[in-house]
């Protein structure tokens, strides 16, 4: 006897079809729970974004000392830049420094002051991974330690703010992420406990017949499925509307992310699954 | 083909069989009679594996099936025809698609299903009802269906617990006409009734059952 695959679907789509009122009812809150889900996943996805591009915007800034002559900046350039591969390193001399705090401040003030208080700098970019609050003390003690630099700075509160956020946002994104998936197994469970009520004495009958466990067992976990990638697949279109409208009130350089967002419809029915698995193990007696 | 060996089996405290043994051969038309309550469904349930036995043993076709074996059972159960006290028809699905769960069940093709479904419609008489649905039958209808869709699936055996059981003597005769048509090719039957009357002349042997145990 062969576990027929065609008599599952055509049997759980019929079975749906029966109490079809009750399966748009699941499916509607399917999508309520997965379009959540779906959208906090994905707020935590393009916050995080967005804050590694400020992460990886912000510098470190090393000062040269007056003391070391013009030649050998470049060299002192060289030095920093080998410590890791990965960093950027760009060297601003005085005048680069000065022509830049005129335009940001007051054009005259150099002029008043007659000479160029401001001292070279290497500006240093490092990989958003490096700017975490712990390891980037260890890069500005390496840096403060090549002779020649007088100070290191970097906006460390920016810092510090962005990750403590960052991780805020993570921790209950993923509360809430939880939280909605856990619903929609619920719902799933809730409505497939129903019809395991409704079609208890069909499924005796199928039983009774020839049907074994595993395809009546089968039959259910099938309606979970559908019922969770129809919720799934429907909310990864609502999630693409939501972000597009968004985008259009949005300036043109911010793009809104949803990467392998067809990954909601296996989500929704992964959960639809789970959902039913849970309520034929506890209510399907055959 | 069958054969009971001393078993006892209960569906309620105190209630059901003791010690029953008994055999059925192919093609035999068996008939368990007694009065309601006497154990005849707990034997029939016992052969289906409805209803476990507390003790003795049942030999299936000189086998004792392992029936801790779900997928055994299963097949066990495809294998075997059986016909309920009420047709127990799926009220929500046509006539063709009842007689036709077997053998969706057992995964069989659909051009077999087709073929199968609507040769035994004709010959019971229901072609015209194939589209209908069970409550838009009459109950002797409605137990024609259920013995087609007992018999569908070319069982071994088929177990009738009152065939006869809410159906018009009209439509009983014809019920009886057909199981005797289908015993004359070669099928086993067993059946259980309280009223063995109509039965007579049909039967092969007929086994009375009182209080749980084979009393003849």
């Amino acid at each position: 006897m062969r576990l027929s695959l065609g008599f599952i679907i055509r049997e759980s789509v019929d079975g749906l079809r029966r109490g079809v009122f009750h399966s748009y009812i699941t499916i509607a809150a399917m999508i309520i729970a997965v379009t959540m889900a779906g959208i906090f996943i994905y707020s935590i996805y393009n916050l995080h974004k967005a804050a590694e591009g400020l992460l990886s915007s912000l510098q470190v800034q090393a000062f040269i000392s007056m003391s070391v002559p013009e030649q050998n900046h470049t060299k002192l350039a060289e030095r920093v830049q080998q410590f890791d591969p990965r960093w950027t390193v760009e060297y601003i001399t005085r005048d680069e420094a000065a022509a830049e705090f005129a335009q940001e401040f007051d054009p005259e003030l150099f002029n008043i002051l007659k000479v160029n208080p401001l001292p070279a700098s290497l500006r240093i970019n490092l990989p958003a991974e490096m700017m975490q609050p712990d390891s980037i003390s260890k890069v500005i003690d390496r840096i403060s330690a090549v002779s020649g630099i007088d100070d290191v700075i970097y906006d460390h509160e920016l810092l510090v703010l962005l990750h403590a956020g960052m991780n805020k946002l993570t921790i209950w994104g993923g509360i809430i992420a939880a939280i909605t998936i856990f619903i929609a197994i619920g719902i799933t469970f809730n409505a497939i406990r129903l019809k395991i009520h409704a079609q208890q004495d069909a499924m005796n009958l199928m039983s009774l017949l020839g049907a074994s466990p595993a395809l009546l067992h089968a039959l259910y976990l099938c309606q979970g499925a559908i019922l969770g990638i129809a919720g799934g697949l429907i909310s990864a279109g609502i999630i693409i509307a939501i972000a597009g409208a968004i985008s259009l009130r949005l300036t043109s350089d911010i793009v809104i992310a949803l990467p392998h967002i067809y990954l909601l419809a296996i989500i929704g029915g992964i959960l639809g699954i789970i959902g039913s698995l849970l309520a034929v193990r506890r209510y399907l007696a055959v | 083909m069958i054969r009971f060996l001393n078993v006892s089996a209960e569906y309620a405290p105190g209630r059901g069989i003791q010690g029953v043994s008994f055999s059925i051969k192919r093609g035999e038309f068996v008939l368990l009679a007694g009065p309601t309550g006497a154990g005849k469904t707990t034997i029939l349930k016992s052969i289906f594996f409805e209803l476990l036995p507390a003790s003795g043993q049942i030999l299936i076709e000189g086998k004792f099936p392992r029936i801790n074996k779900k997928r055994e059972l299963s097949r066990l159960r495809n294998k075997m025809g059986i016909v309920f006290p009420e047709a127990r028809l799926l009220p929500d699905r046509n006539i063709f698609d009842n007689v036709a769960l077997p053998l969706r069940i057992a995964g069989e093709p659909r051009k077999r299903i087709n073929l199968e479904v609507n040769r035994l419609l004709f010959r019971f008489g229901l072609k015209d009802q194939a589209q209908a649905f069970p409550l838009e039958l009459s109950s002797g209808e409605q137990k024609k269906a259920a013995i087609v869709r007992a018999l569908i699936a070319r069982p071994f055996i088929l177990i009738a617990d009152e065939p006869l059981a809410n159906v018009d003597s009209e439509s009983s005769a014809e019920v009886l006409e057909h199981l005797a048509q289908i015993n004359a090719e070669g099928m086993t039957i067993l059946a259980a009734t309280h009223v063995p009357e109509p039965y007579m002349g049909m039967a092969n042997r007929i086994l009375k059952v009182r209080e749980g145990r084979l009393v003849e």
